[in-house]
């Protein structure tokens, strides 16, 4: 993974194509699942990280670094997935969660497509915060401080909104946390 | 299995298609290259404005260069020289009509050369750069 420095030497060396391809390598994930937290529609949120990426891409000359590169990406990632959200509000229908599972394997044959489904369902049930925070934390066993960062939120929160979602999701599917 | 577990689970598989990377790369290098043409009729605008420019300047500074020869340039010294001598010598006679005859004359001349220089500015002003 490139440093911030990195990037800004490859794009006044012009070479932005070869940052765009580590910020891609890095942030791809990260920026889809953060756009799918906001949309909750698979193809919607790869538009909008698509549209994130080429935002990225188109102003990349003017990354300073006075913001952090991650902080930066996922300002835009917010943003567009925001501007995405208002624009299709009306067009886009959210996604099954069912619809989201039967793209993804199961990686543990303990637990039933069933129990998967019932669960995704509980997720999409939480309170919006709640939910992006689950998203984002379980997508990539990413840190507190990293959703924050994702989110603009402060780390204390995150973990608030982390707790209460989890002790919802407990309560409701009858499951004790460890 | 624990729910911390069940979630990691839940979102394991959840990424981009797999040919993501290359429809962002084919968009990207379709504004490389849609950029680039832009880049390259601005700079052939830029080239024309300059060659009509450098051409209009070429043009004086070459009439000048084939009418400004040694041979003319005495011509002139020589005729500026005779009609100086000869104004000279009229001038007491002439003097009193010297004025009305010249403002006729000098009407006279532009009202001539007046509508063919208006028409080549016309001309030139239309014409697209």
């Amino acid at each position: 993974m490139l440093t911030d420095g990195e990037v800004i030497e490859l794009v006044g060396a012009n070479r932005r194509d070869l940052a765009l391809a580590a910020i891609l390598q890095a942030y791809r994930r990260k920026v889809f699942g953060l756009a799918y937290s906001f949309v909750r529609n698979r193809e919607a949120a790869e538009d909008v990280a698509q549209e994130v990426f080429i935002r990225v891409w188109r102003a990349l000359p003017s990354f300073d670094a006075r913001a952090s590169l991650s902080t930066w990406i996922y300002t835009i990632a917010r943003n567009t997935s925001l501007s995405a959200l208002r624009e299709q509000r009306r067009e886009v229908q959210r996604e099954d969660p069912a619809t989201v599972l039967e793209v993804q394997p199961a990686t543990d044959s303990a637990e039933s497509s069933a129990e998967r489904v019932a669960l995704m369902r509980l997720v999409d049930a939480l309170p919006d915060r709640q939910r992006q925070v689950v998203l984002l934390y379980y997508l990539q066993e990413q840190s507190h401080d990293e959703v924050a960062s994702m989110l603009a939120m402060p780390v204390g929160t995150v973990k608030t909104l982390l707790h209460r979602a989890r002790a919802r999701l407990a309560a409701a599917a009858g499951v004790l946390e460890k | 299995m624990t729910l911390d577990a069940r979630l990691r689970g839940l979102y394991q598989g959840l990424d981009t298609s797999p040919n993501f990377d290359a429809r962002l790369m084919a968009r990207v290098s379709a504004e490389l290259d849609a950029s680039a043409a832009e880049k390259a009729a601005r700079a052939r605008a830029q080239e024309q404005r300059r060659y009509v420019l450098a051409k209009r300047g070429q043009s004086w500074s070459a009439w000048l260069r084939r009418a400004a020869t040694l041979e003319r340039l005495g011509a002139a010294a020589f005729a500026a020289c005779v009609v100086h001598n000869v104004w000279v010598g009229i001038q007491p006679q002439v003097s009193p009509l010297a004025l009305p005859l010249g403002v006729t004359a000098l009407g006279l001349v532009l009202a001539l050369a007046a509508p063919p220089l208006l028409l080549r500015c016309h001309r030139r002003m239309s014409r697209p750069l």
